[in-house]
């Protein structure tokens, strides 16, 4: 190493960065083919399974019969596919070091096609994101990029899909910082902007130049209009806390069936569905020509109010019952159903000059992603993108931030993070992920003290007067059933209850931390625990490991001992930026 | 570096091959778009047409949203819109075409069809001028020349005389020799208020087919509106019977005609017997009127009262007065009071009457 120079270096560094560059934009270009594809296939699905003019009968059989299919597909072969993809990428991103197996963006390709093509009530975007973002990951790792490289280009792969999917290349890039990386200030906005722009170009030079909504041009009337905004605002906070309350609790419902119903839970959601398309054919597939008929003010209001309720549920249903499709697009239904509706009352009853209510409906579009998906920045942009137009920025900002404040105050959980929980996957919060210190994988200790379920509570005791630890975990590494302290062993053998097994004692509720929580963060738990913290990995819920005080002692005196008080960050950060070379070493040495 | 060469070549390749399949996947759906969008288009004409509007929108909107750059396909469901009474939707619909195509005269046109249910005269007339001076082929000078005749006709409903009077002579100035064109813009020439040209148009019109109805109709009420009896009855009296409006001229134009005391070469006693007519008709009338329970008895009305006394008394004994002084009298005095009485009276002129008012314009005593 000794030979290569500085000017060495620096050249291949940014032989690295070009190389990376041309990557994002055949990333770009390879994902936005990928969202025109799946987008074209959809329509062919739907062409195909329900024809023109379909029966009753078709109707009703296509969704089941397909989501059996599906079902079966989702369960066996295509794991992990299921529901919209940005969870699963934002996962991948945070927590697997952006690696995707190449089997999740063709599952989520065929799966989509199929749920969304049969008529469920669900959006491509989602599944878009999930699949340029696949690819991206497995372009990274089949060109042998380092694992930081790989990871860089997930959002990346999911720019360049949401730009083709939804036409939007501004609100796409945003998308990616905000709602992916989580983190708006990220390096990596110069990638996803050049994959947005490549994705875009591709995609109009295929699909045309066409909207995808025709929005007349709108703009604030009377200054206080702002006040049916406002009211839009609130209306689309509740709106969007119904469908995150029921699509986490219906979620949760079907998560709590038996393993065994898994295969069949997405025909559930297909016989609901099928049903529904009789009477309200409006609310199958994506349904983006029912937004430009509210965005055009050609639905009458109880149309409107059934619209943004019948679409609500079917897609909490075609998305619980563990459908592969997203919520992107319901979400700007429902707001479109919603916004036309509040805007036809405010042109009934205002005392002051009003816009139309399609202006409503396009507002109410931003003002139920701001509060569903939580992507305020993201929400506004796109607005501004399909209407390429100023003026309706004021009172799109105005809802969005009520709706935004109302949905955070009563779901303070974003719903993609909360579907990684019902998941028992955890995201670093963003405190955790601009940490730069020690962890607390760096502190643990990984022989954690085990106590079997089955233990009797006698046995328990005697063995914790052997090791005198402050307390035990009940259970085993991969299935934590809680916590049990000396003290709780002792008065339950006072209370006679030493024949008992162990997991009847232990506390359900505890403190816990994540591998990579900071070091200040572990300090505050440990402080209001019982004296022993377990470290849960993120993604699988798995016991890595304890700290205790001790611990956190042994490691400053070692740390102090090897005269090091700074974790040696510049030194990985090197790492991260290996060549391919490089890169080919260290991923043959993990094989190794 | 060489090996990463190669794999980025590779990938090139696969993104070059994968841009033409899904471009030609995209063309295929194309296809199948545009013929699902002509078979939703066909049901809702058929729709349409049995006057089913709301089969017909659904229609139209399905083919509409599965090939969005056809114009026509947003036409008419503009058209079924507006049918349908959804004119707010159908203008959104028809403004979003005129954007991309402002000088479109179909979608100025249905716009200014649109404004017009609307009752906004001034943007319909817009649109109806928009659509005229948009992009017109040759062989659509027909098609011109209607959309020109349906804004004058606009514009005569909406009582623009004179807005219509320019169209018309922009009009005329490119009008073929068809009997019937020529007689329509006779027609609206009068309705504009100008009967000499009216009377030029419907002219030409009976030179081209002397049988036509309508312009021996307009000719008629042209040169009567003129003041032209003679002539107007000569055209009036070839009109079919079945028109009222023609008949009704004609029986005026011969009263007026058969009952005037100042038309010249006139013997002293026929003069004589039309002015006793003619003034008897307008005093019975004054007294009729002031008769009435619901009259006012206006100062004006009361004067009018005494001076027909005065002129009885004067027709009386004027047997030595120059027969053409004492019509010139009467005739001015027989004009007010049968305007007078119009005016305060409800009992409904006769013809006679109508005829008697004709008679005092036709000598200028309006301005009197």
């Amino acid at each position: 190493m000794s030979d290569i120079s500085l000017s060495d270096t620096r050249r291949l560094r940014l032989r690295e960065n070009q190389l990376f560059l041309a990557l994002s934009i055949i990333i770009g270009i390879l994902a936005g083919l990928a969202a025109v594809l799946f987008t074209l296939a959809i329509d062919r699905a739907d062409d195909a399974l329900f024809g023109l003019a379909p029966s009753w009968l078709r109707i009703l059989l296509v969704p089941v019969v397909v989501s059996i299919g599906t079902g079966i597909l989702l369960a066996t072969v295509f794991p992990g596919v299921r529901g919209s993809g940005v969870p699963q990428t934002k996962a991948a991103f945070h927590l697997q070091g952006g690696v995707i197996p190449g089997r999740v963006p063709l599952g989520k390709f065929v799966t989509g096609v199929l749920c969304i093509g049969s008529g469920h009530s669900m959006g491509r975007e989602g599944p878009s994101v999930q699949i340029g973002a696949g690819i991206a990951s497995v372009i990274g790792q089949w060109l042998r990029l380092s694992p930081a490289r790989v990871k860089e280009l997930v959002p990346v792969g999911a720019a360049g899909a949401l730009a083709a999917a939804f036409n939007t290349p501004i609100a796409a890039v945003l998308f990616a910082l905000e709602e992916i990386i989580g983190d708006l200030n990220a390096t990596l906005i110069g990638s996803t902007v050049v994959a947005s722009v490549a994705s875009v170009v591709v995609q109009r030079s295929i699909l045309g130049n066409e909207p995808l909504f025709h929005v007349p041009a709108y703009q604030l009337v009377h200054p206080a209009e702002l006040i049916g905004y406002a009211a839009l605002g609130v209306v689309g906070g509740a709106v969007s806390l119904i469908f995150c309350k029921s699509l986490l609790a219906l979620r949760q419902a079907f998560l709590d069936m038996p393993r065994s119903t898994v295969i069949w839970q997405p025909a559930i959601g297909g016989v609901a569905i099928g049903a529904g398309l009789l009477f309200v054919p409006e609310m199958k597939g994506v349904g983006y020509e029912y937004v430009d008929q509210a965005l055009n003010g050609g639905l009458v209001f109880r149309t409107l109010v059934l619209l943004c309720f019948v679409k609500l549920a079917a897609t909490i249903i075609s998305y619980c019952s563990g459908n592969a499709g997203g919520i992107f697009a319901p979400s700007l239904y429902i707001g479109a159903m919603a916004g036309g509706a509040i805007g036809t009352l405010v042109n009934l009853v205002a005392p002051f000059p009003t816009g139309e209510p399609g202006a409503y409906a396009l507002v109410g579009m931003g003002t139920l992603f701001a509060g569903i998906i939580r992507a305020p920045m993201t929400s506004v942009f796109m607005i501004f993108e399909i209407t390429q137009d100023y003026q309706i920025l004021v009172p799109l900002m105005v809802a969005n931030l009520l709706s935004f404040v109302i949905s955070r105050r009563y779901q303070p959980i974003p719903v993609y993070d909360a579907l990684l929980r019902q998941d028992r996957i955890h995201l670093p919060g963003a405190g955790t992920r601009a940490s730069l210190g020690w962890t607390a994988r760096d502190v643990m200790n990984v022989e954690a003290p085990f106590l079997a379920a089955d233990t009797l509570v006698h046995e328990a005791r005697g063995a914790a007067q052997v090791n005198r630890r402050a307390a035990y975990l009940v259970g085993t590494p991969e299935r934590l059933l809680g916590l049990v302290t000396p003290e709780r062993l002792e008065e339950a053998l006072e209370a006679g209850r030493g024949g008992e097994a162990v997991a009847t004692l232990a506390e359900e509720t505890f403190a816990h931390v994540h591998p990579d929580h900071a070091i200040d963060i572990v300090l505050e738990r440990l402080a209001d625990s019982t004296g022993l913290l377990p470290v849960v990995s993120r993604a699988a819920g798995r016991v890595d490991g304890v700290i205790t005080f001790d611990d956190i002692a042994r490691f400053t005196r070692r740390r102090q001992a090897s005269g090091a008080s700074e974790r040696p960050e510049n030194e990985a950060r090197t790492g991260q930026r290996t060549s391919f070379g490089d890169a080919r070493d260290q991923t043959a040495q993990a094989n190794r | 570096m060489h090996r990463e060469l190669v794999l980025l070549i590779v990938l090139i390749g696969v993104t070059v091959a994968a841009f033409v399949a899904t471009r030609a996947v995209a063309l295929s759906n194309k296809a199948l778009h545009h013929r699902q969008a002509a078979a939703w288009f066909d049901e809702a004409q058929r729709a349409s047409r049995s006057g089913n509007a709301e089969t017909a929108i659904a229609g139209f909107r399905r083919a509409v949203s599965r090939a969005p750059e056809n114009r026509q396909y947003r036409l008419e469901l503009a058209e079924e819109l507006a049918v349908g009474g959804l004119y707010d939707e159908a203008k959104r619909v028809l403004l979003a075409l005129r954007e991309a195509e402002p000088e479109d005269p179909d979608t100025n046109v249905q716009l200014a069809r649109l404004e017009a249910l609307g009752a906004d005269a001034d943007a319909t007339r817009r649109y109806y001028q928009n659509a005229l001076a948009g992009l017109w082929r040759p062989e659509q000078a027909a098609e011109r020349r209607r959309l020109r005749i349906e804004l004058i006709e606009f514009l005569l409903a909406h009582d623009e005389r004179a807005r219509a009077l320019s169209e018309l002579l922009l009009l005329a100035a490119n009008l073929p020799q068809e009997a019937a064109l020529q007689a329509q813009v006779g027609q609206m020439f009068l309705a504009a208020g100008d009967p000499r040209l009216a009377l030029d148009h419907s002219v030409l019109a009976i030179r081209l087919d002397p049988e036509n109805a309508d312009a021996l109709a307009g000719a008629g009420e042209a040169a009567f509106e003129l003041g032209d009896y003679n002539r107007a009855l000569r055209y009036l009296k070839t009109v079919p019977r079945e028109n009222t409006h023609a008949a009704e001229l004609r029986e005026l134009a011969q009263l007026i005609l058969s009952g005037d005391p100042l038309v010249p070469r006139l013997g002293a006693n026929e003069r004589r017997r039309r002015l006793s007519a003619a003034f008897q008709r307008a005093a019975d009338r004054l007294d009729l009127c002031l008769s009435e329970p619901s009259a006012h008895a206006s100062a004006s009305l009361l004067r009018l009262q005494r001076e027909a006394e005065d002129f009885t008394s004067v027709l009386e004994g004027s047997r030595r007065r120059e027969p053409r002084d004492l019509a010139d009298e009467g005739v001015d005095l027989v004009y007010r009071i049968e305007r007078a009485v119009e005016q305060s009276c409800e009992t409904p002129p006769a013809p006679f009457d109508r005829a008697l008012l004709l008679i005092g314009r036709r000598h200028g005593f309006e301005q009197s």
